[in-house]
Order: structure tokens, then C-alpha cells, then sequence
């Protein structure tokens, strides 16, 4: 009775699937080569912004047509509503990834600082691992991951505190390289706001699934999910 | 007639309420168990699947189920504090303050006029030619037919498009001055801006009175009504209250999965 609507839902999911994906990936290779002083890959990053900006227009169109030649009530309405909103999270993570290329490109040779080297990787990383969850929980409707991913966004606030602190401590010893600490400064926001952004597709996956929208601010979070990446 | 007379000063939060309301037609139990109480000056929308007795709950209401001789009908009703199947309550009365509108527009073969003026006079209605031709004009106002009629008043009801016929009934039906209009599908048989034009008046509407709107529309009910009530048939074919609640929260974020599966269209 409802088998093109339903259709039309499950690949609506997946192209949410496959752009988050592609920002995952894109997440790992900026910062991968943010570190490596990897100019080619970090334009390759922004470069393919504009694709993921195309997407997120297409997927939001494509969900405003669902709208209309539907009329989704209920569960479905809250998924589509869902879908518009993270894909607007996804297209503005994908601006931050832009931004740590663009960074990238203004710091050229100059090296960077070896404690960035030593943790930018893993703050990367625990971002990465959060959208990966975040996205898992929005495709198995899985409202207890979706509360649980926020609370590993304590990992990356702790290494943005940390690597801030050595920035700030750095541009002390060497006032001449101020610019470049606020360089490095603006690729750490870009990364923490990242995973902020993060937390909101966890809360639309809570609505998603209980019709209920709860922002999950700090304080609030249930225990991260077992195994996963944590700062020591 | 021994309900009491309306005073909105000391009128409660809801304008009519079933309790434990059953009715049968003849062995065979159309809707059972039904606890409802309606609030004063909203719209509520009753939805539900073919069969699953809606309809039969609307008519519960001004005791129109009393006119088919097999029905019958337990638990309590209660308007204005009254049990309306009291044994001392005329159900004449009761139409009187709990007004109509079917499915199908059902204009009198008479004038536009007449077919106002009608509903009046069966209130008893005393006043001079100038009054009657006032109420007929204000009705026809309230009903948003006015701009549509107003040159040919004479002429009859049934020259009007369906739509203006149904926005006539609705006069009509506002001319005996109701407390609680029921609309049984009032725009199932009218093209889309007849029905937009249907809704818009409704909303109008509840400034004055408590609506009651049997709707197998969902996105009328969810654009047209502030309460919605969703009734299902059980395995023995009774019509029973699955949810109700405000139409916001039943429309987005159904409690039963029973709802959640009819209004996306999984069943029903």
C-alpha cells in the first residue's frame, strides 16, 4: 500500500548514509593531512566541499518532495524531519573539514607543533568514531546510542583544553609566532566544533525515534559506549 | 426539558462528555467502553478505519442513533451536567443545542432564506420579519456564505455549488444557535477549495461553539482540529477509543503504536 513511500524513505536514509561517510573519511584524511603537511590531500578536502554542499541542497530538496507528495504523519514525518536537520549537520561538519584544509594551506612549511602531532590524531579520531556511532544510531533507530555518543565528546573537549593550553604556551615563548598559533588554534575549534555538531545529530535521532527533543548538553550525558576510544 | 441552560460564566472546562457509553444495534455491539470528554470551544477530530463506530459516537451525541429503531444505548452522556438519555429528556431538545452537519449536503428543496429561517422557527423563534431577516443574514455570515447568497436569497438552496450547499447546512444548523455543532465528513464530497473553505470556516467557528468532526482525512484532522480521538474495531467488530490527545502530539508523536500504524497509512 505504502511500498514506493517506504522505498522512497530507505534511500533517503541511504544517501544520508553515504554522505556521512564520505565526512567521516574526510574527517581522518584532513587531519591526517593537516599533520603530514599534505598541501595535495588538504585541497582535495576542500575541493570536495562543494560536492557535499550540492548533496546536502539535493537530499533537502529531495525530502521537501517527500513532504509534499506524501504527507507523512507520525513516525515518518519525524524521520524526514530528522533527515533535513542532519544533513544540515553533516554539510556544516564538512565546512569545519574545509576549514582545517584551508588552514592548512595558510601554515604551508612552517612545521607543526610536535604536540599537535602527538594528539590532534586522536581528537580526530574520537570525533570520527562519534559521527560513525551517531550515524549508526539514526539508521537502527537506536535511541540508547544515540544518548551514549555524546558523552565521548568529553575526550575531545579534554585534548582541545589540553592542545590549547600548549598553544597558548607556545605563543608566550614565541611572540613572533603568534599567527601561526592562531592558525593552529582556529584547526582545533574546527575539530571540537566538529563533534558538537555531532551531538546534535544524536538529538534529532532521539526525537526521531521517541518524538521527544532533548538537548543533550554537558552534565547530561549517560556513559559512553563500552570500548571506545577515551582519553587517559 | 431538564438540562440546564447554558451560562458560560459558570460552564465547565468541556462541553459534553460520554462515560461508559455501549451501543448496540441490535445484539451486535458497535463501539463499547467509550470515555470521552470534549473541550469547550475546540475542534476535535474523530478518526479511525470503516467500522470502527466513529460515526456512530458522533451520533451518540444529539441521540441521532435513537432514529434507527435497533440501536440502543448504555452509559451516560452528560451536557451540562444532564444525562441527555435521561427518561425526562426530549431528544428534540437536545438537536435543538447539539447541531448537525452531514456528509453529504443536505439543503431543504426551498430558498436560501427558507432553509435558514427554518432552523430558527423549530427554536421557536418569535421575533419580527426584520429579526428573522437579520438572523437569516448573520447565520449566513457565520457560515461564510454570505458574500455567495446574498443576491439571490430566493432562489433555491439547491442551485448553490456542493460547497456553498454545505456552507447553507452549516447556516442552518447555526441558526438554532447550538452549543456543539457534529460534522460527519462535512467535506468528504467537496473539491479541495471547498474543503480549505469548509476548514477555515470551522476554525471561525470555535469562538462560538464546541466542534465535533468525524474526518477520514488525516491531514484535515491534523490541520483543522486541535483535539483528535482515534478509535479502532476490536476482534469482536467493536469500535473502541484507541487515543486521544492533542492533535500536535497525535499527528507527530502518536502514544499507541496502533495510531502510529494508521495515520502512516499501514493499515486501515
Amino acid at each position: 500500500m505504502r511500498q514506493s513511500f517506504d522505498r522512497e524513505l530507505q534511500r533517503l536514509q541511504a544517501e544520508i548514509i553515504r554522505m556521512g561517510s564520505e565526512v567521516e573519511e574526510h574527517l581522518t584524511r584532513v587531519t591526517t593531512a593537516f599533520i603530514e603537511r599534505d598541501t595535495y590531500t588538504a585541497s582535495q578536502m576542500i575541493a570536495a566541499d562543494a560536492s557535499i554542499n550540492e548533496r546536502r541542497i539535493q537530499i533537502g530538496l529531495d525530502a521537501l518532495t517527500l513532504i509534499a507528495r506524501q504527507q507523512p504523519l507520525a513516525g515518518d514525518l519525524r524521520l524526514i524531519g530528522a533527515v533535513m536537520e542532519i544533513v544540515g549537520e553533516l554539510e556544516r561538519i564538512h565546512d569545519y573539514i574545509k576549514g582545517i584544509g584551508k588552514i592548512s594551506l595558510n601554515i604551508g612549511a612552517t612545521p607543526i607543533l610536535p604536540t599537535f602531532v602527538a594528539h590532534m590524531p586522536e581528537m580526530a579520531e574520537t570525533a570520527r568514531e562519534m559521527l560513525h556511532l551517531s550515524l549508526k544510531a539514526f539508521v537502527d533507530h537506536d535511541k540508547e546510542l544515540a544518548q551514549r555518543v555524546p558523552a565521548m565528546d568529553d575526550v575531545v573537549d579534554a585534548l582541545f583544553n589540553r592542545l590549547y593550553a600548549d598553544i597558548l604556551t607556545y605563543a608566550a615563548n614565541q611572540p613572533r609566532q603568534i599567527d601561526h598559533a592562531n592558525q593552529l588554534e582556529w584547526a582545533l575549534h574546527n575539530l571540537e566544533r566538529s563533534a558538537d555538531r555531532t551531538i546534535n545529530i544524536c538529538e534529532w535521532v532521539v526525537y526521531m525515534v521517541t518524538g521527544v527533543y532533548h538537548e543533550m548538553s554537558m552534565g547530561e550525558y549517560e556513559a559512553p559506549p563500552q570500548g571506545r576510544a577515551r582519553h587517559e | 426539558m431538564t438540562i440546564p441552560a447554558s451560562d458560560p460564566s459558570s460552564g465547565g472546562p468541556y462541553a459534553i462528555e460520554a462515560h461508559d457509553l455501549n451501543i448496540y444495534y441490535g445484539s451486535f455491539r458497535a463501539v463499547k467502553d467509550i470515555d470521552l470528554r470534549f473541550s469547550t470551544h475546540k475542534i476535535t477530530a474523530l478518526i479511525g478505519p470503516s467500522g470502527c463506530g466513529k460515526s456512530t459516537v458522533l451520533r451518540a451525541f444529539n441521540r441521532m442513533n435513537d432514529l434507527i429503531p435497533i440501536s440502543r444505548t448504555e452509559g451516560t452522556v452528560l451536557f451540562h451536567g444532564k444525562n441527555i438519555y435521561d427518561a425526562d429528556v426530549d431528544p428534540v431538545q437536545v438537536r435543538r443545542r447539539v447541531g448537525m452537519v452531514f456528509q453529504k449536503p443536505n439543503p431543504f428543496p426551498k430558498t436560501i432564506y427558507e432553509n435558514v429561517a427554518w432552523g430558527a422557527r423549530i427554536n421557536g423563534f418569535k421575533g419580527s420579519k426584520a429579526d428573522m431577516d437579520a438572523l437569516v443574514e448573520e447565520s449566513l455570515r457565520d457560515a461564510a456564505v454570505w458574500d455567495d447568497v446574498k443576491d439571490k436569497l430566493f432562489q433555491s438552496g439547491l442551485s448553490l455549488s456542493g460547497g456553498q450547499q454545505q456552507r447553507l447546512c452549516i447556516a442552518r444548523a447555526i441558526a438554532t444557535r447550538p452549543e456543539l455543532i457534529l460534522m460527519d465528513e462535512p467535506a468528504s464530497a467537496l473539491d479541495p477549495i471547498s474543503t480549505l473553505r469548509i476548514e477555515e470556516l470551522i476554525q471561525d467557528l470555535k469562538k462560538n461553539y464546541t466542534i465535533l468532526i468525524v474526518t477520514h482525512n488525516m491531514q484535515q484532522a491534523a490541520r483543522a482540529s486541535d483535539y483528535t480521538a482515534f478509535f479502532n474495531m476490536d476482534t469482536d467488530r467493536a469500535g473502541y477509543l484507541v487515543e486521544y490527545g492533542q492533535t500536535d502530539q497525535v499527528f507527530t508523536s502518536p502514544r499507541n503504536e496502533m495510531t502510529e500504524q494508521y495515520i502512516t497509512g499501514r493499515f486501515g
